[in-house]
């Protein structure tokens, strides 16, 4: 209990150090308008909150869990009990993302004050305080005990991002993409919130242990499940940019690019997969919603890596890769193995992080975001080693993370016996070696550009934290493998498919290797047999189309016509009726013609009327 | 003094004697300004007014046609202050006529006068109709007095013609009660009446002819207007209360006091009434240019809601026509008052003569405001708890449509009430310099003023004495 | 408890201040402002006073002052506080106070722009606190005429276009200038206090106690039928005033016209004025129509939310924009009263508040940009961001809080509102709600990036951002939206307090 407590109230200082850092920054103008101030506090907040968070995972998440690992507070109260309570819930899910987030959080504003060197001093401060706040509800969102208050600072995220893709505000396409991720992660979030909604009606609690316990106990009601978990389900969808609205994260490389790495890359767009994983023992009700998880998860992961082929802007490239990796892990948790979509979860979101830091470091030396403009650094292993290691672990490379996580997934899949989806899964696999290795040729081993300008000097900050992560990479990838051999090969999966993933992903690199380094295949030649399908991916298969499509011709006009409506006919009629009252009074006063004679008439009828009157009511 | 205060006409008796003294002085005055006269009688006017203060009720004369109850006390009061103020504000007037005959102008006032007073006593059909007449017909010449001003003349013809015509249905009707009930004595009448004789019902119908026509219900209406914008506007101002507050009073005595119980038969006549009048009244008032003209078809439809109360039929509702008709006597003249003022400085009786007043002499703007406003029937004014006190009763009789009617109506009404405020206020100043205002019409201008703030403030007073004094009839 | 009339004090200190300004504070602009500073902060103080020392374990009418005005016909001053008009005067308290500084820079005719505002906020403390339904009506009035002045005086002309069938009627009524839209809004609101006064006389007649006190007709017990019609006069009169579908037109082109302090009071607090006389005196004293049509309010509030929410849509004029989410939002105020459930009325009631200080905040900043760039166009302006952060900061921090953001005081009542809903008898309601929310993100953010993102244009460089006076209106609303969106509890305890009486009188359906 007291250990509980004790957790508890450490959990609360990770939240608090950023949400502090955050207010300083807001609040205190001088600290806000000089650079170093601001930094220096935005990321002494950050270390101590990755001291604490690591510390706490180390040695106070109870393993097995008796009593709730939640302590709630009321947030909401009512005349029967609290409606809402928010708090903070210590167990091994919430740790490993705090020190998951905390870390690479760290990890990026370090860069970041390498990267970002040339902005204007006085803006750094709002974006290392947009930083500390998205640090903050980051860490709320993942200790969160209950449904509210994941909503809560799932909503702090998303308005984060939006600030900070928006961070050159006037930059026409940074504006107009803030705006898209915001309104595409809205659409989700609608159903999130009429999800938690009808859930409360039913059970009665926002909280997921009490859930918990009335879903083992089956006290909640069959028949609104399926619906329920579905809109809470499309909360997910918007924020891990599954298909149809995984829109808005190519777009959001509109932002800085170590922001990329943080927020559109390692942490926040893995919230919605934290969101299923978390409640998953409520998903567990409701088989077909898993299976339709599975099935979206599956498609957007090959339908992100077939655009990923395409495209020639390398942050894109990543994007693209983030969202079919996210499609990855929701295919996981459909196949009812959330634990291996949280452990790939995990592992991508450092090597995914890396990998957009070394982007970084390229684009910080061609000043270009076109890998056909990049190319020879193969004389500087210090700047692509890293990049590389990542994109090894990202192809599923042993004894890479990807390798352990991916083969987990797609052994998950298997099992549930979704064949199509495994397919479709195998075949984003061989995509995504495909895809990473050209860049990784274009970009680092083509003789080219490059050599006219080495040696290329990189900031030595940016190469620490890439290397700083790289060895987290490999570490984290050496104790997976240590972890297989020790517990054997887990028996459930079959024995081929190891192989088969690595397979895979060897081909995929021989492909790019002999496309775009040997150049014994022309590529034109590739895209020229498959045609079709590459014109639609270049157009993003129209999806975005659409999406403009029904905002601009639905949405505003509908809404033009209401305005007409109001303008001319609602507020039409009240001056319609107006204006004849005022004709009646014009009326009226003609009836005072100035002849005497009419008004002995005006007497005469109104005695008539008094008579007639008279013999009408008076009896 | 004192003594003769217990009797109950010493009021009459008292404005006789004025009567008198301006008459004498009439005769003796010489030259060309003959004011002294007018003061004469203002001041007599206004020491009977303080008499009127002391007065009690007391028992019935002249063998019961005459008493000096509570409501012909409460009447009385209010004819004096209003005739008074009337005169305050008529001793400045410009023309050179009521300087030079300032002595009949003054006599034909202090008779009408004097006509209102007997009314408001009278319990006889009899005595009734003479003193019916004898405050009318005055009226008549009093708005021809300027006979250089056709305008007048025309006005005043009209007005003759068409009331000389109510009267005669008005004396066809009480021949025929006459003939019903075998008397005059209203007490007697009411006790015919619970037998609920058609001829005579048939005859007080005819009767209320006249009375509407005095308090100028539609469709009886039609000379106010034409009267009020030709005849001169101190005299309009007093016009426009003190007769409709008689012919209300008469409207008490011979419809409820001669009712008896069964005064409820005239409940859907009377609301009849208030509907058509309100409607009619504040519809024409809507397009008028000509302040007078506007005031005039107001007043119309301010008569329309006293009727609402009148419909109510009940002591309530009696009682809170006689606190609106206070209300309305302060309101209404002070209106009119201020467009004197006004007039008499621009040479203009149109709105646009209001333009940017609050910014020439903001007091008499904010004056006009709190006359319209309380016209207007809006909080802390003496119209607003007139309205409401009215529209009570008449929720109490279960005439729920006819308040939601006038209720609606009074947003109408504000539309033209407020586009005055918006030349006052809204729109811009043509000259500068604040308008001169004579020392005399300004006093009567603040009395109104006074008396509307204090009854919107504290109106505890008057409602209670109106429904104590209004109790006895029912 | 407090040894003073501390009500009265709140109630009538603007009006002494007005009367001081007409009187001693002649031809001296700082003398007006400073009394009307010195005696707005009187009443804030106290209000904040009153909200602290409030007995949440009580509950109930707290602060109770009686003096018999009438006695015959029941009338008489009477006045209280409960959890919920407790949170309305303060609301009326912060916006007030904030107006007085968002006015600071009136310089026209400020004496009696000054006086009038004043009244008008004795008007509306007197509806809030006010037991005696008559004096209710009476501060009601008083609430509402003095806008015509206000508007008609000092507010801003816009360009409407005669078009469509009935063209002519806008020809004939002067559609779009000041003068119309004053005298629209006044009598708009009249014509619905015509309602609300027969409503109250037939309550007054059909309880019989001869009383207006509302205690006493609390007591009491009506017939269905009385109930019913009478339930639908408030709904009608209070409901215009609270802007519900079609009867809300008054309420863009009044708001579009008035001068800053003006908008934020009407659309901030006289809005609310009417929900409140929806919730307290019908819900309050006729429980059973309450139930009974409850379909109708809320069916109506869905209309509101999304209609107006799309019109908001469709302005080009900033400052419609803002009017015309003020009547989606009432929807969703309407919305939460009428699911008859505690979460429902809660968040109904927090709404109230929440929208009240946003939307001031709002036309606060409206008035600041047209004070600075002379323009209400929203496609004539961009790039404000840079020149103005200030103000960028704030309005962004209003359009969070109005589309529902987490940590606004939006979001506590909007989740209120949707639970409710789901929980009410239609739970369908709950669709048009959450939509309503999605448009409002779409409409507020789209104008966000058109004036304060996107490229500084150099027609707009000269302008600077908010100056001393106007700061703190800034700072004390947005504060004011973030503090109660962080720590709902301290509103909704006693609001709660207020609520739940209200709905156990209710025989569910």
């Amino acid at each position: 209990m007291s250990l509980r407590v004790g957790s508890a109230m450490v959990a609360l200082l990770v939240l608090a150090l950023p949400f502090a850092a955050f207010l300083l920054l807001a609040l205190v103008r001088p600290l806000r308008r000089s650079a170093v101030a601001a930094a220096v506090t935005s990321i002494t907040a950050m270390v101590a909150a990755v001291a604490s968070a690591f510390w706490l995972s180390w040695r106070a998440v109870p393993r097995v869990l008796l009593q709730s690992p939640s302590t709630t507070w009321t947030w909401i109260p009512a005349d029967g009990g609290p409606m809402a309570t928010v708090g903070v819930m210590v167990d091994e899910k919430s740790m490993a993302m705090c020190m998951l987030v905390t870390f690479v959080s760290l990890m990026v504003q370090l860069y970041s004050w390498a990267y970002l060197h040339d902005e204007p001093r006085t803006s750094l401060g709002r974006y290392y305080a947009y930083h500390s706040l998205f640090a903050f509800s980051m860490l709320g969102l993942v200790l969160a005990p209950t449904f509210i208050q994941m909503f809560v600072f799932w909503e702090l995220v998303g308005l984060c991002s939006y600030l900070l893709i928006g961070y050159w505000y006037d930059r026409p396409s940074a504006a107009r993409a803030a705006v898209k991720a915001f309104w595409i992660t809205k659409l989700g979030d609608l159903g999130f919130v009429a999800g938690i909604v009808m859930l409360w009606v039913a059970a009665g609690t926002f909280d997921f242990w009490d859930l918990f316990r009335l879903a083992n106990a089956g006290a909640l009601p069959r028949d609104g499940m399926p619906l329920i978990m579905f809109l809470i389900y499309l909360g997910a969808v918007g924020k891990s940019a599954q298909f149809p609205l995984h829109v808005w994260l190519p777009d959001a490389m509109e932002g800085p690019t170590p922001v990329s790495a943080l927020i559109h890359a390692a942490t926040m767009v893995t919230a919605g997969v934290f969101l299923v994983t978390r409640a998953f023992p409520l998903f567990l009700l409701v088989p077909d919603v898993l299976t339709l998880i599975a099935w979206v998860g599956a498609f957007t992961a090959l339908l992100a890596a077939s655009m990923a082929c395409v495209e020639n802007d390398i942050k894109r490239v990543l994007a693209y890769s983030t969202v079919s990796q996210l499609g990855y892990m929701m295919a996981a948790a459909g196949a009812q193995s959330p634990s291996a979509g949280f452990n790939h979860l995990l592992a991508h979101g450092v090597f995914k992080a890396l990998l957009f830091l070394g982007a970084g470091v390229v684009i910080h030396i061609f000043h270009t975001n076109d890998v056909f403009r990049m190319g020879g650094l193969r004389t500087q292993p210090l700047v692509w080693v890293p990049f590389v290691l990542a994109t090894l672990a990202l192809a599923g490379v042993p004894p890479l993370p990807g390798f352990f996580t991916k083969e987990a997934i797609l052994g998950g899949v298997l099992e549930a016996h979704l064949t199509l989806p495994f397919a479709m899964l195998a075949l984003t696999a061989f995509l995504t070696a495909f895809y990473m290795f050209r860049v990784v040729f274009l970009t680092f081993f083509r003789p080219g550009l490059g050599d006219s300008h080495a040696p290329h000097h990189v900031p030595a900050l940016m190469s620490l934290v890439c290397w700083t992560l790289t060895v987290f990479t490999i570490a984290s990838g050496v104790a997976m493998a240590r972890q297989v051999l020790s517990a054997g090969h887990h028996d459930d999966a079959p024995a081929w498919l190891p192989a088969f993933s690595l397979a895979l992903a060897g081909g995929g690199i021989l492909l790019a290797w002999l496309m775009y380094q040997r150049q014994a295949l022309d590529p034109a030649r590739l895209s020229a047999a498959l045609a079709p399908l590459d014109w639609a991916a270049r157009r993003r298969y129209g999806i975005d189309a659409v999406f403009v499509g029904l905002y601009r011709f639905a949405l505003l006009a509908f809404a033009r016509l209401v305005g007409w409506l109001d303008r001319y006919v609602v507020d039409g009629i009240l001056n319609v009726l107006s204006a004849w009252t005022l004709r009646a009074g014009d009326r009226a006063r003609r009836l005072q013609s100035g002849q005497p004679q009419d008004y002995v008439y005006g007497v005469a009828f109104g005695v008539l009327l008094l008579f007639v009157l008279a013999q009408w009511r008076l009896r | 003094m004192t003594l003769s205060l217990a009797s109950p006409m010493a009021l009459e008796a008292a404005l006789g004697v004025v009567l008198l003294v301006v008459f004498v002085g009439a005769l003796l005055a010489r030259g060309e300004d003959r004011r002294g006269l007018a003061w004469l009688a203002t001041i007599g006017v206004l020491a009977v007014g303080v008499l009127s203060m002391f007065a009690r009720p007391a028992g019935p004369a002249l063998g019961g046609m005459f008493v000096q109850d509570g409501l012909a006390i409460f009447a009385k009061r209010l004819f004096l202050t209003a005739t008074f103020i009337g005169l305050l504000a008529g001793l400045s007037q410009p023309d050179r006529a009521f300087a030079r005959r300032a002595g009949e102008y003054h006599l034909l006032i202090l008779s009408s006068l004097l006509g209102m007073l007997v009314l408001a006593s009278a319990r006889d059909l009899i005595l009734l109709f003479l003193a019916f007449e004898l405050m009318s017909i005055p009226l008549y010449i009093l708005t021809g007095f300027l006979k250089r001003d056709a305008g007048a003349v025309e006005a005043s013809l009209k007005f003759f013609l068409v009331g000389s015509v109510s009267s005669a249905v008005m004396a066809y009707g009480l021949s025929f009660v006459y003939g019903a009930a075998r008397t005059t004595d209203l007490a007697k009448i009411a006790a015919v009446a619970k037998a609920g004789d058609p001829l005579l019902t048939l005859g007080l119908v005819a009767a209320l002819v006249g009375i509407a026509f005095k308090i100028a219900a539609f469709p009886f209406h039609m000379w106010v207007p034409d009267t009020y914008e030709a005849a001169s506007t101190p005299f309009v101002a007093w016009l426009s209360v003190a007769p409709k507050a008689a012919g209300f009073i008469a409207l008490f005595r011979v419809y409820f006091e001669g009712a008896g119980d069964r005064a409820g038969t005239w409940v859907p006549i009377a609301a009849f009434l208030a509907t058509v009048t309100m409607l009619a009244g504040n519809l024409m008032a809507l397009p008028q240019q000509n302040t007078k003209r506007l005031l005039a078809y107001s007043g119309i439809a301010q008569i329309g809601y006293m009727l609402v109360g009148v419909a109510a039929a009940s002591a309530s509702g009696t009682a809170m026509v006689l606190f609106y008709l206070v209300a309305y006597v302060f309101g209404n003249m002070g209106a009119f008052l201020v467009v004197e003022a006004l007039a008499r400085a621009e040479g203009s009786e149109a709105t646009t003569a209001f333009r940017g007043l609050a910014q020439r002499s903001p007091l008499l703007a904010l004056a006009m405001l709190l006359f319209l406003l309380s016209l207007g029937g809006i909080p802390f004014v003496a119209g607003f708890w007139a309205k409401l006190y009215v529209f009570w009763a008449a929720t109490e009789r279960g005439l729920y449509w006819l308040v939601l009617l006038g209720a609606i109506l009074t947003v109408v009404a504000l539309f033209y009430y407020l586009l005055v405020a918006k030349r006052m206020y809204i729109e811009a100043p043509e000259r500068t310099g604040r308008v001169p205002v004579a020392a005399t019409l300004a006093l009567s201008v603040a009395l109104c003023a006074l008396g509307v703030v204090v009854l919107g403030l504290y109106p505890k007073a008057v409602v209670l004495a109106a429904l104590r004094v209004a109790s006895p009839l029912f | 408890m407090i040894p003073f009339p501390v009500l009265s004090i709140i109630t009538w200190a603007p009006l002494v201040g007005a009367v001081l300004i007409m009187f001693l504070a002649r031809h001296s602009p700082l003398a007006v402002r400073l009394i009307a500073l010195v005696t707005t902060s009187v009443s804030t103080v106290l209000s904040v006073f009153i909200f602290v020392v409030y007995d949440r374990e009580a509950a109930g009418f707290q602060f109770y002052e009686k003096v018999a005005l009438v006695p015959p016909l029941g009338i008489s001053y009477e006045i209280a506080v409960d959890g919920m008009s407790l949170l309305m005067v303060l609301l009326t308290s912060v916006i007030i106070f904030a107006g007085v500084f968002a006015s600071w820079t009136v310089k026209e005719r400020s004496q009696e722009f000054y006086a009038l505002l004043l009244a008008l906020v004795t008007g509306v403390y007197g509806v809030f606190v006010s037991l005696d339904l008559f004096v209710f009506f009476l501060f009601y009035e008083l609430a509402v005429l003095p806008m015509y002045l206000l508007i008609g005086i000092w507010g801003s002309s816009g360009e409407v276009r005669p078009r469509g069938i009935f063209g002519w009627a806008f020809r004939e009524t002067g559609v779009g200038t000041k003068e119309y839209a004053a005298m629209k809004l006044t009598l708009y609101l009249l014509f619905g206090s015509a309602f609300i006064l027969v409503g109250i006389f037939a309550l007054y007649v059909s309880a019989g106690t001869g009383s207006f006190s509302f205690l006493e007709l609390e007591a009491a017990t009506f017939d269905a039928r009385t109930q019913f019609w009478v339930f639908l006069a408030f709904y009608v009169g209070f409901g215009i005033l609270a802007g519900i579908w079609p009867l809300h037109t008054w309420s863009p082109d009044g708001h579009a016209s008035a001068p800053t302090a003006v908008s934020m009071l009407h659309a901030g607090v006289l809005m609310k004025l009417g929900a409140y006389g929806v919730v307290r005196v019908g819900m309050g004293l006729l429980p059973d129509a309450a139930v009974e049509l409850a379909w109708l309010v809320g069916g109506i509030a869905c209309i509101n939310v999304v209609y107006g929410a799309l019109s908001a849509m469709a302005q080009t004029d900033l400052k419609y924009v803002i009017a015309y989410s003020s009547v989606s939002h009432m929807g969703l105020v309407m919305l939460g009263a009428a699911t008859l459930t505690e979460a429902g009325l809660n968040g109904s009631v927090f709404q109230m508040f929440a929208h009240g200080v946003m939307t001031g905040l709002f036309f606060a900043l409206v008035g600041l940009v047209y004070e600075k760039a002379h323009s209400r166009a929203i496609f004539t302006m961009g790039g404000f961001g840079r020149v103005m952060p200030g103000i960028a900061t704030a309005f962004t921090i209003g359009g969070l809080s109005s589309l529902g953001l987490p940590a606004t005081s939006g979001f506590v009542a909007e989740i209120l509102t949707f639970m409710g809903a789901w929980r009410s008898a239609h739970p369908w309601w709950l669709v048009p709600a959450v939509a309503g929310t999605f448009l409002t993100a779409v409409y507020v953010l789209r104008v966000t990036k058109q004036i304060f993102w996107g490229p500084p244009s150099p027609h707009f460089d000269h302008l600077e951002d908010a100056r001393g006076p106007e700061w703190l209106a800034l700072v004390l609303l947005t504060g004011v939206i973030v503090i109660f969106g962080l720590m709902p509890a301290i509103a909704l305890g006693p609001v709660d307090t207020a609520t739940v009486p209200i709905l156990t009188r209710m025989v569910k359906p």
